[in-house]
């Protein structure tokens, strides 16, 4: 009975989320559609850091590179841009491989530091290589075309795709055998290894199959956006983003991710439309604040048994100051 | 007691309320034209925006107290919307959008930065809202054959003009160019190569830095080594500041150093202290001159003493620039009789009329007609002075001080 109601539920969701583009103004799109964007980028990044445990502080590398190889593709050798997003997604998931193999031999914050140090180092091979990617003075790619309306659907209907897919991909791995060795090597690796579990080889596909994803959205927002720049691409925004998103809803659970990057976003246009100067502050504090209260995030308050309850607050405060 | 303070906390609500209400619809029965501004009040241009927004707010200021803009015998006033745009690009871009789509405003005021500009015309131009620049010289923003984008700053191909000028006056043989690895630098570096080859002067060091080094020591010392006469960097403010700072703790002394932007702003000068002394930069503002003027803000030196008196410093070129974005809009709207964007961006298109940043007319790219540049240095070590201008010889106040003096001589 339960399990009927959610599934209507999410029918309901999914009908008013395909109706948006055809009621609303194109801001609210765009902001949707951007809600959308992170929504992927904060489920794909939860596939390596809550399933394992692995916390990947740098994962804006790879929406970077998904977004500048299908921009060098669709402006050097004039591909379409169905190509580019695949050449995207693929040349994020084979770096991740790359890299995989030596760093994810590290562990915890030694882990997390080299993450953000990658990140750093592709910026900076992003400016310097300025005959393939233009440096700094980016990479503008060309315009779909079309009417605004065609344009503003096509990108907000390719993200809500890329969203439900890292949904169910979330889903199926927490269904399998694969997701039950990713959760035993987060529980505990050794004990995960001796009991057969391949934890290098799991550690590092859980990586390249979220590093895909990332580079799947980061090609489409290249052409979406029109206008890369590698500060844009590359820069912190976008991990310590979907970091946070993920912290908000809940980090390694299938909906976590994506209730966190709606609050986040939601809470950011509230803030900015009405604090012209204290927005990032008053944002920071009620981060904070959900994060205090609900450490385990908004999905705590669906699956725990106390809910969202004075009680329950009281107790995760005291828990937090032991 | 308690209740008391209960019936006070209501009634203050009430009139809270009651006050906020009766002030919308005084703002509503005023004609009003809405200017869209997202800026730059957090992030890497927090100061650089907090200009603009204050020449912004001049404007508006001086225009409101004139009775506004007046479009066929009627009066409107001006009223802006900002939005931070948390210096980024794709921020920008959103924010654009949504002042049109939402907040329904009238024109756009473009955000700092060419990068921004850039994205953001994209937008302008899809919705046809008329854009106007004072922050964007980089020529990139306006070769796409755009319509509705318009810049006030005189764009890159033109920086440091003077200063390449002042250097083959001098008979100085060589230069050194490095630049900040963004779309600004890149491009006024490619005009300072061009100047370069047009002044005779051998290019003998060309580099770039990036945007977020917190040590530019080594690229410092290959300059060094290569003993140039005349050094010509491109960079914003921070940067720059932190090259001027590094060359005095490594005591690098060349004869000539001369920035695209930076030492005309206080901001710049407070961050570089005594070690902007005898540098030069651009400007587009010669605070003395007495033929550029409008009814709207009077003269350059109008400009500056309003300036000084509402924000506490002199201004530069950038806040005179930004500041000339709502002139152009303003004489454009008067001149179109109308507020209808169509006609607002013919106007622009044909606009030629004198402002307090001399001729107001635009190439049919949407950039700026050249207007004259000068070279100001800064021959004070106290910051609050601001430079002189010292070339074009016509305009000049005060004596080129050159070389520059030894660092350990000060």
């Amino acid at each position: 009975m339960k399990k009927r109601y959610h599934y209507i539920g999410l029918f309901f969701l999914f009908g008013l989320a395909v109706a948006i583009p055809f009621g609303m103004n194109r801001y609210v799109v765009r902001v949707v559609t951007s809600i959308f964007m992170f929504a992927a980028l904060s489920e794909s990044w939860d596939l390596i850091t809550g399933k394992t445990g692995y916390f990947s502080f740098g994962h804006g590398v790879f929406f970077g590179l998904g977004a500048y190889a299908a921009a060098i593709l669709m402006l050097r050798l004039h591909v379409p841009f169905s190509v580019g997003f695949v050449a995207g997604g693929i040349a994020a998931a084979l770096f991740a491989l790359i890299v995989g193999i030596p760093i994810l031999r590290l562990k915890g914050h030694y882990f997390a530091i080299i993450t953000l140090g990658i990140a750093e180092v592709m910026q900076g091979i992003t400016l310097n290589l300025e005959s393939l990617t233009g440096g700094g003075v980016g990479i503008t790619l060309p315009i779909k075309s079309g009417s605004m309306d065609e344009i503003y659907s096509f990108f907000y209907f390719l993200m809500l795709f890329l969203m439900i897919a890292a949904i169910i991909a979330s889903y199926l791995i927490d269904h399998s055998r694969f997701g039950y060795g990713l959760v035993a090597i987060r529980e505990d690796e050794a004990a995960a290894n001796v009991l057969g579990v391949n934890a290098t080889l799991y550690k590092i596909l859980a990586y390249a199959l979220s590093a895909a994803f990332c580079g799947f959205v980061g090609a489409t927002y290249a052409y979406w956006i029109t206008y890369i720049e590698p500060s844009d691409v590359f820069g912190l925004k976008f991990s310590i983003s979907i970091i946070v998103m993920a912290l908000v809803g809940g980090i390694g659970t299938v909906w976590g991710p994506i209730i966190g990057a709606f609050i986040f976003e939601a809470f950011s246009e509230l803030f900015w439309s009405k604090f012209l100067t204290f927005h990032n502050a008053s944002l920071g504090v009620l981060m904070i604040l959900i994060i205090l209260l609900l450490p385990k995030g908004f999905m705590e308050m669906i699956y725990s048994k106390r809910r969202l309850s004075l009680s329950g607050i009281i107790a995760n405060l005291r828990k937090y100051m032991e | 007691m308690k209740i008391r303070m209960k019936v006070f906390f209501c009634v203050a609500v009430i009139f809270l309320a009651l006050g906020t209400y009766l002030s919308g619809i005084a703002l509503t029965q005023e004609k009003v034209i809405k200017f869209g501004a997202p800026i730059s009040i957090t992030g890497a241009w927090t100061r650089e925006g907090a200009s603009v927004k204050n020449a912004y707010e001049l404007w508006k200021t001086m225009a409101n107290q004139k009775g506004g803009i007046n479009i066929g015998g009627e009066k409107y006033k001006i009223d802006i919307r900002y939005y931070d745009d948390m210096s980024d690009t794709n921020t920008a871009v959103k924010l654009t959008e949504k002042l049109i789509t939402e907040d329904k405003i009238n024109f756009l005021l473009a955000p700092y930065g060419s990068g921004p500009a850039f994205a953001c015309s994209t937008i302008s131009e899809k919705y046809h809202v008329p854009m106007v620049c004072g922050q964007s010289s980089s020529y990139s923003v306006f070769s796409r054959g755009y319509k509705y984008v318009f810049g006030i700053m005189v764009d890159t191909r033109y920086y440091q003009k003077p200063a390449f000028e002042l250097a083959a006056s001098l008979r100085i043989k060589n230069v050194a160019i490095v630049y900040e690895n963004m779309i600004w630098g890149i491009d006024t570096a490619k005009a300072c190569q061009e100047h370069a080859k047009k002044n005779n002067l051998e290019l003998i060091f060309y580099d770039k830095f990036d945007s977020k080094a917190m040590d530019l020591s080594s690229i410092l010392l290959q300059i060094n080594a290569k003993k140039p006469e005349f050094l010509a960097v491109n960079s914003y403010l921070q940067q720059g500041a932190l090259l001027a700072r590094q060359m005095k703790d490594l005591k690098i002394n060349i004869p000539l150093v001369a920035f695209g932007y930076g030492p005309i702003e206080l901001s710049w000068r407070e961050n570089a202290k005594d070690a902007g002394l005898y540098m030069v930069s651009d400007t587009q503002l010669d605070v003395e001159n007495t033929t550029n003027r409008d009814r709207i803000i009077g003269t350059p030196a109008d400009f500056a003493k309003k300036y000084n008196e509402m924000f506490g410093y002199v201004p530069g070129h950038s806040e005179a620039n930004s500041a000339g974005c709502g002139i152009a809009f303003h004489l454009a709207i008067e001149k179109a009789g109308s507020l209808d964007p169509e006609k607002v961006r013919d106007a622009l298109a044909s606009l030629d009329e004198m402002s307090f940043l001399g001729r107001l007319k635009f190439d049919k790219d949407g950039s700026r007609l050249h207007q004259p540049q000068y070279a100001v240095q800064i021959q004070s070590a106290d910051p609050k002075v601001k430079p002189v201008v010292v070339y074009p010889p016509d305009s000049a106040k005060a004596k080129f001080i050159y070389p520059a003096v030894p660092w350990d001589r000060r």
